[in-house]
């Protein structure tokens, strides 16, 4: 029965290192290289995306910024307008146009609190009748807008 | 094996020439020892810049490519007690050049020229500052229309700048003015509340910093640091705008028909001492026009308040017991007191006349006699606790605290003049919160102008109550009323009365101090300051009113507070009841009875 023996090795040391060795390391090192140039290629990538992305957010919003900046100008041009409309200098100066004048004097009547109420219903001016809303001064059209405008 | 190899390298360097790898050595270490130098130098250097002289470094170089640009803050508006805006911020645009970037400077000044109405002066000034090209910032034109800017602005003219810059507008016309005050084209508050409340209205202005290329041009698709605005708070006044209103039209119908030179109106809540109008007017020398103000002279001027002085008298005479309203004195037509003959206003014999009688018909000398009783010293003191000589509450600018000598300073006549108003001054506004601690049953409260503030976060942050402190009993202020009523009814103050409401009040009719420190002018004329403190309903007061006039026509009917006053009094009554909601008592009026 034959036994296989182990040759002795021979020559130099140096001349006996495997070669596969080497190349199986380059082979690992050329891996990790192209895996993590592909890691740096994705991330950049994705970086990239997110950037445009926010810039691209960031874009609506800073257009949102600015339509929000010009309709609270908006609101702030129109509430003066109302409020020269409202004002009782332009209110005189319309009624006298239409003919009216200052009353001279001025007395106060008494009425029957029945016929009182017998008008304020029929003509809906009482607000429990109507269910009318109640009417929002400028004042806290104001403040509304002033609230939601520090909600930020 | 490595330190097998190690030791086979290092053991490999000595067989190399010695001489040569001593030159090597030596070589490396000064390559070395200078690299290292330098390397300190630059270090240091860094290190410097960096911390002593990096800050001046950097804002040097970021001055050099980025520009700020201020963002003014949105200043708060001033609205009435009914939320109805008296002063609002509106947007409008500035326009300026740059002249260093001005290429065609006769077609951009022709453009400007168009669309702005530029006057001839105003072109030359521009056209030489385009050619000297010495500045990079010009105005030409501030605070203009929005949508006029916004056309400019789409013109893209190269050097021409439309930046945002809001003004200040008074959506009621001139109502209110003389209370509001006004700002300068900065928008910083220069008189009235505009200035007293500056700080709380202005707010905190922002920036932007934009990036720019040499040339100041921004650079596209760089971002903006925005320093956003932080805008001014908001004031509630206790004004009413159209009590406000009737109260200035009335005075300036009644200034312009009696030929006055001014008129004051105060408009008051008896509990709360709540302003509901403070107006003045004055005539224009120029054109004699007369003119709701700007300044506020029911604050800032004071005069001699003439007999509306008289009920802190009588109130004092009463309150101290040393007289009751049915006391009687004699009273002749006029005495010597000092130096001075002092007098009534009119001739009569000696009459007995009651407490009640002489607050009535007015008599000086009976004020004396009652003063008299007070003594000197207790009168001072009630005056003071009246709010004589101190500024009120208000602390408006400007505000006076009238003249009102301490009691031992008083000399001669003065010392029984100052029972009737002569010989000391008073702000309206001091003479109407003194008469209105009658009508809030002895207790004086402050005058108040502001209500609250809307502060950032659009909630509304009330001002503290007015300070109050007790004049006189309720009692005393009760029978006061009953003799004020008396006044309106029969005495002095008839033109003040009022179908459906019972009115009390006073008049006077003080005389202006001259020049020449007299009473009469070089030709011997007088002038006079008619008022007329009034409160209502007259059972239960609400409201207190004040009107001057100054100046009224002398040596006519209409120089008397009874007469120039009292009637613009009545003429706002029903205003003024219509607008506060306040209904006239069931009973019949006092003075029908």
């Amino acid at each position: 029965m034959a036994i296989a023996l182990r040759k002795p090795a021979s020559g130099s040391p140096a001349s006996r290192r495997p070669t596969l060795q080497v190349v199986e390391a380059r082979r690992r090192t050329t891996r990790v290289v192209v895996f993590t140039a592909t890691l740096v290629a994705i991330g950049l990538g994705t970086l990239a995306v997110i950037h445009t992305q926010i810039a691209s957010r960031q874009a609506v919003i800073d257009q949102l910024d600015r339509s929000i900046a010009e309709e609270n100008d908006r609101f702030d041009t129109l509430r003066a307008v109302r409020a020269e409309l409202r004002a009782p200098v332009r209110l005189d100066q319309r009624a006298r146009e239409l003919g009216m004048a200052p009353a001279l004097d001025s007395s106060f009547l008494s009425v029957d609190p029945l016929v009182l109420a017998m008008a304020m219903a029929s003509t809906s001016t009482d607000n429990d009748v109507a269910d009318v809303p109640d009417y929002l001064g400028p004042l806290d059209q104001f403040r509304m807008v002033k609230i939601m405008n520090g909600m930020d | 094996m490595s330190p097998q190899r190690k030791l086979r390298v290092i053991s490999a360097k000595p067989t190399a020439g010695r001489f040569k790898i001593g030159n090597q050595r030596r070589r490396i270490q000064i390559v070395v020892a200078f690299v290292l130098v330098m390397l300190i130098v630059v270090t240091t250097k860094v290190i410097g810049l960096q911390t002593a002289g990096g800050d001046a470094m950097r804002a040097e170089a970021a001055n050099q490519w980025t520009r700020t640009t201020t963002v003014v803050a949105d200043r708060g508006t001033i609205f009435d007690r009914n939320g109805e805006e008296l002063a609002v911020s509106i947007p409008a645009a500035t326009i300026s050049i740059n002249p260093k970037l001005i290429d065609n400077e006769e077609a951009t000044l022709n453009m400007l020229a168009t669309m702005l109405s530029l006057d001839v002066e105003e072109q030359q000034r521009l056209y030489d500052e385009m050619i000297l090209k010495d500045k990079g910032f010009v105005y030409v034109r501030r605070q203009i229309d929005a949508d006029l800017g916004e056309q400019i602005a789409a013109l893209k003219l190269s050097g021409v700048n439309v930046d945002s810059e809001p003004t200040r507008l008074l959506p009621g016309g001139d109502t209110g003015r003389s209370v509001i005050g006004r700002t300068d084209i900065d928008g910083v508050g220069t008189a009235g509340l505009e200035l007293q409340y500056d700080s709380i209205l202005s707010g905190e202005n922002g920036s932007v910093t934009r990036q720019v290329a040499p040339g100041g041009r921004s650079i596209a698709g760089t971002e903006d640091a925005v320093d956003g605005a932080v805008p001014g708070d908001d004031l509630i006044l206790t004004i009413d705008r159209s009590i406000q209103f009737t109260c200035e039209q009335a005075l300036l119908e009644r200034v312009s028909n009696t030929g006055s030179k001014a008129g004051t109106c105060i408009v008051m809540d008896a509990d709360s001492g709540e302003l509901y109008a403070m107006a003045s007017v004055k005539r224009d020398a120029d054109t004699n026009e007369v003119l709701i103000t700007s300044g506020n002279h029911a604050a800032v001027d004071s005069y001699e308040p003439g007999s509306v002085a008289k009920v802190i008298t009588i109130a004092a005479g009463l309150e101290t017991g040393v007289v009751g309203p049915n006391t009687v004195f004699n009273v002749p037509w006029r005495a010597q007191y000092g130096d001075d003959l002092l007098r009534d206003s009119h001739e009569h014999p000696d009459e007995d006349m009651t407490v009640r009688q002489i607050l009535v018909e007015s008599s000086n000398i009976g004020t004396i006699k009652v003063q008299e009783k007070v003594q000197l010293r207790r009168h001072w003191d009630f005056m003071r606790a009246f709010g004589l000589g101190e500024p009120t509450a208000l602390d408006f600018p400007g505000e006076s605290a009238g003249i009102f000598k301490e009691w031992n300073e008083l000399f001669g006549s003065e010392k029984y003049t100052v029972s009737y108003g002569q010989g000391l001054a008073s702000t309206p506004i001091q003479l109407i919160s003194a008469v209105n601690a009658i009508a809030n049953d002895g207790l004086y409260v402050a005058p108040k102008l502001v209500r609250g503030f809307v502060g950032e976060d659009g909630e509304i942050i009330p001002t503290a109550p007015s300070a109050t402190h007790e004049v006189i009993s309720t009692n005393t202020a009760e029978v006061m009323q009953s003799m004020m009523t008396d006044v309106v009814c029969s005495g002095t103050a008839t033109r003040a009365q009022v179908s459906s409401f019972n009115v009390a009040g006073k008049t006077g009719t003080g005389l202006k101090a001259q020049p020449n420190g007299g009473y009469e002018d070089e030709f011997g004329v007088r002038s006079y300051y008619a008022s007329f403190v009034g409160f209502f309903p007259a059972e239960d007061p609400e409201i207190t009113v004040l009107i001057s006039i100054d100046e009224p026509p002398a040596g006519t009917i209409n120089r008397f507070g009874g007469t120039a006053a009292a009637p613009v009094f009545a003429r706002l009554v029903p205003t003024i009841a219509h607008e506060l909601g306040i209904q006239p008592p069931s009973t019949a009026p006092a003075c029908s009875e």
